[in-house]
């Protein structure tokens, strides 16, 4: 087998055209010499595709009487001559994913009703697990719901990052465990697979609607999709549950509607036609001067403003929602709040698991024809609060439930279940179960919450809340504090941090996977800002200066000196939090801005001048240069001229009043886009090339270096010194 | 100003990054070193910021990026070989004009784009950066564009590559083939193949010639029967274990005689071939130096074949000849292509071209930690003395000092150390950090000044490509492999001064001038890079010492039970993902 000349040549001549061409459509040539050389599939071919969701592991529906050898992580086994399933050893790697059961019976105990309860983290008590959990919760309702009717154990057989096809799974095989009710609690992590269903014909239909402005048509699109994949879901658990005889109760999650709000990410702007973004950058403005007078009448004016300009981003609902919340009109807080969290299905950013209103109606339409019973949690929560909004005190984070939140869902659930069981209408008990975690539990899943809330840009009260509750409830939450302070402002990774051991030896963060929940992935270490201050206030003590010791070890650690750059686009400087813009899309080699601000932080002892050196650039910028605004703490410093290529800069940062003793934040203004990069929607294939499209990006920055100036003598000039930060540190 | 090149390989396998400035190699590193992916086949973004920042450069100021391969012709074999047909992922990835995209999207480049083709390139990377005026030339890899093998002739600036075998007939492939069969992993397992042969007979010579036919001249042939390049799983048909009366190995099956049989009797019938093409090569050129590139080069043994039988009087293998090395060798054409100029660069003499890392910034990091670690900052003279006490007392040292190598081999920058005179070392070290295949020889480093005594070799070797016989009045058991030969490295002051210091005050101790030289990583991972990664695998491993820069820490010092479990569970939950399959 040896290429002849011709077909080499034919080989290259194909390679040539597919390689260099413009044109997504094949020309005859192209079609001609694949067909000389057999080549079956040639780019284009496979545009229209769309990817199928649940294809390959789809599993029959039923129970056939036999006993599968694998549920979830759990192997079928005998012991002692009686079936069990145990887990997989194998498998221990995803072990953390799963309900902490390390073996249960494959049939239910004699006299016993089993409900088996699937589902995503919220299903297992997210920050309170093993020790709560939302089984637990519904076994000890169940068994109160109807006393002396009902002998229920409730397997739980939740899994965190459960997706729709996984849920497929396990649903179809834990039939076989001869369930008398099969509860689902899901629904947060189904974006994912929505999006799946995406391929390149999709993007470029939503492109071109997006390029007519037609923003409603696209979120009709995606809306219908969804509703195609949740009826689907809905028509295969129906199937099921009718084969197999056991009844299925859904729970529709509730979302933290009073707290959770947008992360810088997921307000990037929209490609907007007319001059938009301009329009749209001059309402954020006046919005946020508007919000820091607490001048709600002109803010509600805006966030209309802002809703009309562009429904698919969250911020002018948000702010319409904080008018109506101070106006007490809870209804259209929640109809706003809720809008806002749906802003999710445009792929602004990758959002924290939710449940959309589409995902929500569409259960509610078509659940009851499918035979499956549902638990409307929203609705629950609505009358749990009518005079506010479901928040904090339900939600540990977006969608992970308080004790008092779980207790509030599963009462409800429990009612339902157990009126599923004995074939008639049950009453909702009010009465506590009685079951709670204990002080130490509840003190670690809040502190926990409020480094995932802070991990995932979530605003400075809802931290301090957190962490005040936690030390409210156990001490010695205080000593965590004091070590996250340490271990976080360091630029070591944590694993490696002496304040970080401690804490994994201090064995008290089982829920948080023993610890291991501080660690960051590589390269991704943040400076944590709002929550070490929120700690520091927390933590500190009359005879302890941790606010003075942790600002000494920020200027230690991370101001730049004379002879050692800062380089203000790590993740540390560059980001508050874990968000991403998209997971799919490759990193690239420099910062992308897509919307008109960037914010980078960098710590000052308030006394050194610093020098600063940015090479940026601005596509689409056709006039030669635009500028680009430069601010410290929110003060103009310097207006710089950038252009289509990059450019590099230096600028210099004097010492105050612009930079004070510790962080500080430098912003570039960047002008909104004239023209956007070419990209004509018909050549858009993939899902980077549909969000460049979509959230166009304003500016861009390969290098942004801090230097403290060489004939400066702040302070801290010679804060890289061996030894220098214990020395400060001892003589406080 | 400076004329800045980027030398780029990417998008195959082996990723990387150099950069050559005014005709000189300032800089280079491979891409998995940052990203902590073994191979990594990414455009090397990591990489690049690391020769920029270094060189004190903007990306404005790179005059070209200049890639290892002509990705048209890969596309046109790749159409040709069905290989395209069969990958959907494949398929997935390509976008008219995709290297030019990534360059152009993931690294920000604006400026100008040179493709050289693949073996080309690999020709460059030796001949430019081997201080020969004139030099043959034989490249021998897997599958670049359509070549796999290449001859040529180097002369002044100009590369003239006359003569090609082209795919599927290969001796990269067929080496990957054989590892494949013998149930080693590809691209990765080939070392071990090498490592096996010593310990076999060539009892199937006659089977692996009937794999390949040698050709006149440059050519030879590769028997298709036996081979199949388009299954992801496996690349050889089922004729293969019915040619070797041996169905082929799985990983869970261990090695046996058959195996290290097959393996020699591979290397037997490839030295065969390459002494016949380098004769062929010689008298086409008459030129007394060979250069040589490509993964087939990293095979030492086979290298030292050549030079014994050819003419040929000086050979120049850069210590980077996979594919990595291809950066090096784009950049210099692109350099010679601009400049009009020969390259600036006199031969390599070292490859400490990565990252380094100052005494503070090490101390600040260790003072963070829990760890107990002795300091001795400005005075490297009890550095090296504690350092050489605790190798002769038995003990494996991680070795972290000055700028990390570039290519495969771990040459007294990122190394772990130990004594060669210990005949259980070699288990020991395979045992607590390697964790590797025990017929595995590990190699020496040797003082420049004593190596003769101890090695049959009579010039230096400091990239640790050749292999030779020991010699040495001392018995080093741990560094001989069953053939009596050893994988040198020769080590002056004037390439690394600080391992040169150690191996004098390991040699002034103990009379031994020779350190066991292994490289500082785990099995299934990169070389270490950064601190925190020398740390991490400290850590991970039993390793006894680590020696970072001007500090040492002892592990029976430490209570590292709390970092080892943490370790452990990283190494598993958040284990980098990992591209397997090569597109060939």
């Amino acid at each position: 087998m040896k290429a002849t000349g011709v077909q080499k040549k034919q080989a290259n001549d194909l390679a040539a055209l597919l390689y260099g061409q413009d044109d997504p459509c094949l020309s005859d040539q192209v079609k001609s010499l694949a067909a000389a050389l057999g080549i079956g599939q040639l780019p284009g071919i496979e545009n229209g595709e769309t990817a199928s969701y649940l294809t390959s592991d789809d599993r029959a529906p039923g129970d056939n009487g036999t006993l599968p050898g694998r549920i979830g992580i759990w192997n079928l086994a005998t012991e002692n001559g009686e079936e069990i399933y145990i887990r997989d050893q194998g498998a221990r790697m995803d072990w953390w994913l799963w309900a902490k059961v390390h073996q249960f019976p494959a049939r239910p105990a004699p006299g016993r009703k089993r409900v088996v309860l699937l589902g995503e983290s919220v299903a297992r008590g997210y920050l309170y697990d093993p020790f709560y959990t939302v089984a637990q919760e519904l076994e000890a309702q169940l068994n109160r719901v109807a006393p002396g009717g009902l002998e229920a154990e409730v397997l739980d057989l939740a899994r965190t990052d459960l997706s729709l096809p996984m849920l497929k799974n396990i649903l179809a095989e834990c039939v076989s465990l001869r369930p008398d009710a099969i509860v689902i609690f899901a629904g947060n992590n189904w974006l994912h697979t929505m999006k799946e269903t995406f391929g390149p014909a999709d993007y470029q239909q939503l492109c071109h609607l997006l390029d007519r402005g037609s923003l409603q048509e696209v979120g009709a699109l995606l809306e219908g999709r969804f509703r195609e994949l949740v009826t689907s879901f809905l028509e295969f658990a129906g199937g099921i549950s009718l084969q197999s005889g056991v009844p299925v109760v859904f729970m529709i999650p509730e979302f933290n509607l009073d707290d959770w709000t947008s992360n810088p990410l997921e307000k990037n702007v929209t490609r907007l036609n007319n001059n938009g973004a301009a329009k749209w950058v001059s309402l954020v403005e006046s919005g946020e001067e508007a919000l820091l007078r607490k001048d709600f009448t002109a803010l509600e004016d805006i966030a209309a403003r802002m809703i009309t300009l562009d429904i698919t981003h969250p911020l002018g609902y948000e702010w319409k929602a904080a008018c109506r919340k101070a106006a007490g009109d809870w209804p259209a807080a929640r109809t706003m709040m809720e809008k806002a969290r749906d802003t999710a299905i445009y792929g602004r950013a990758e959002t924290k698991p939710r449940c959309l209103a589409v995902v929500r109606n569409t259960i509610l339409e078509q659940a009851p024809a499918n035979g499956i019973t549902v638990v409307d949690l929203p609705a629950v929560f609505k009358d749990s609060c009518p005079d506010s909004l479901p928040g904090r005190h339900f939600f540990l984070d977006y969608c992970h439930l308080t004790v008092q939140g779980i207790k509030v869902a599963v009462r409800q659930t429990a009612a339902t279940v157990a009126g599923v069981l004995l074939g008639r209408e049950v009453a909702v008990v009010l009465d506590d179960s009685g079951l709670y975690p204990g002080d130490e539990a509840i003190a670690v899943a809040h502190v926990a919450a409020a480094v995932h809330n802070a991990h995932y840009g979530q605003p400075a009260p809802v931290l301090h809340y957190h962490c005040s509750r936690a030390a409210e409830v156990a001490d010695l939450t205080r000593d965590f504090m004091r070590n996250f302070v340490d271990f976080s402002t360091r630029r070591l990774q944590t694993s490696l941090c002496k304040t970080h051991e401690e804490v994994v030896s201090s064995g008290v963060f089982t829920q948080y996977e023993g610890g291991l929940g501080f660690i960051h992935d590589r390269k991704k270490k943040l400076l944590d800002v709002a929550l070490v201050d929120a700690m520091v206030a927390v933590a500190s003590s009359p005879a302890e200066k941790l606010a003075e010791k942790m600002l000494l070890l920020r200027v230690a650690e991370h101001m730049p000196a004379a002879d050692y750059d800062v380089n203000l686009l790590e993740a540390c400087y560059a980001t508050t939090s874990y968000d991403e813009f998209n997971l799919e899309i490759q990193e690239r080699n420099y910062y992308q801005a897509r919307s008109h601000r960037s914010d980078f932080t960098f710590v000052a002892d308030g006394r050194s001048v610093f020098s600063a050196t940015i090479t940026g650039r601005i596509p689409g910028c056709t006039r030669g240069v635009q500028e680009v605004r430069i601010l410290v703490n929110g003060r103009l410093l310097e207006t710089v001229a950038l252009q289509n290529q990059w450019r590099t800069i230096s600028i210099q940062l004097p010492a105050g009043p612009l930079t004070r003793e510790g962080v500080n934040t430098i912003s570039l203004h960047w002008p909104a886009p004239e023209e956007h990069r070419p990209a004509a929607p018909a050549s858009i294939q993939t899902p980077m090339e549909f969000l460049d499209f979509m959230y166009p990006v304003w500016g861009e920055i390969y290098a942004f270096d801090l230097r403290k100036a060489a004939d400066d003598n702040g302070l801290f000039a010679n804060n890289n010194a061996p030894g220098y930060t214990e020395a400060l540190q001892a003589s406080l | 100003m400076a004329l800045n090149i980027i030398g780029i390989s990417a998008l195959y396998h082996d990723s990387a990054c150099c950069l050559v400035q005014d005709g000189k190699l300032k800089f280079a590193a491979e891409e998995e070193r940052f990203s902590r992916i073994k191979a990594d086949d990414a455009i090397p973004r990591m990489a690049l910021k690391y020769c920029l920042k270094e060189a004190g450069l903007h990306i404005g100021d790179i005059d070209c990026i200049a890639f290892y391969e002509d990705p048209r012709k890969k596309l046109g074999r790749q159409l040709w070989s069905g290989i395209w047909d069969r990958s959907a992922i494949l398929r997935k990835k390509f976008r008219p004009r995709w290297v030019e995209r990534e360059i152009r999207d993931i690294l920000g480049y604006e400026g100008n784009i040179e493709f050289f083709d693949h073996h080309l390139s690999h020709a460059a990377s030796s001949y430019h950066y081997s201080g020969f005026d004139n030099a043959a030339i034989m490249t021998v890899d897997g599958v670049g564009e359509w070549a796999t093998t290449t001859y040529g002739m180097g002369l002044g600036s100009n590369i003239d590559l006359w003569e090609e075998v082209s795919y599927p007939h290969s001796l990269g492939l067929l080496y990957s083939t054989l590892t494949n069969y013998l149930g080693f992993e590809v691209n990765e397992g080939e070392y071990k193949v090498m490592g096996l042969a010593p310990y076999g007979t060539p009892r199937y010579l006659r089977q692996v010639r009937e794999l390949v036919t040698i050709l006149d001249d440059g050519q030879y042939a590769l028997n298709m029967e036996y081979f199949d390049f388009l299954e992801e799983e496996r690349m050889f048909t089922d004729k293969l274990a019915v040619l070797f009366g041996k169905p082929a190995r799985t990983r869970s099956i261990p090695v046996d005689q058959d195996h290290m049989d097959i393996a020699r009797s591979l290397q037997v019938v490839l030295e065969e071939i390459l002494i016949n093409k380098a004769l062929y090569l010689h008298r086409k050129t008459g030129s007394p130096n060979l250069c040589m590139a490509g993964g087939v080069a990293l095979n030492c043994v086979a290298n030292g074949k050549i030079i014994k039988n050819t003419p040929f009087k000086h050979l120049f293998v850069q210590p980077a000849a996979n594919d990595a090395g291809g950066a090096l060798g784009a950049a210099s054409l692109a350099y010679t292509k601009y400049s009009g100029q020969l390259m600036q660069q006199d031969k390599l003499s070292h490859v400490y071209l990565g990252p380094r890392f100052g005494t503070a910034v090490i101390r600040q990091m260790l003072e963070a930690t829990s760890l107990r670690f002795h300091s001795f900052e400005g005075n490297p003279e009890k550095l090296l003395k504690a350092t050489a006490a605790r190798i002769a007392d038995g003990k494996v040292i991680g070795w972290f000092h000055g700028r990390m190598e570039f290519g495969p081999r771990s040459l007294g920058a990122r190394s772990i150390l130990a004594d060669p005179r210990d005949a259980g070392m070699r288990d020991k070290i395979n045992a607590m950090v390697k964790k590797r295949e025990g017929f595995r020889p590990f190699a020496p480093a040797a003082l420049d000044s004593e190596y003769k005594k101890h090695f049959d070799i009579d010039h230096e070797s400091p990239f640790m490509l050749e292999t030779c016989q020991v010699i040495s009045p001392i018995d080093l058991p741990a560094i001989t492999h069953v053939d009596g030969s050893a994988r040198l490295q020769t080590v002056s002051y004037n390439t690394n001064p600080r391992f040169h210091a150690l191996l004098e005050a390991f040699y002034a101790l103990t009379g031994c001038p020779i350190l066991l030289n292994t490289s500082f990583n785990v099995k299934g991972e990169p070389i270490v890079c950064t601190p925190e990664d020398a740390l991490n695998c400290f850590i991970g491993t039993n390793i006894d010492a680590l020696v970072l820069e001007d500090f040492i820490i002892d592990r029976d010092e430490n209570e590292l039970d709390i970092l080892e479990w943490m370790a452990g569970v990283m190494t598993t939950k958040y284990a980098a993902a990992r591209n397997t399959y090569t597109f060939i």
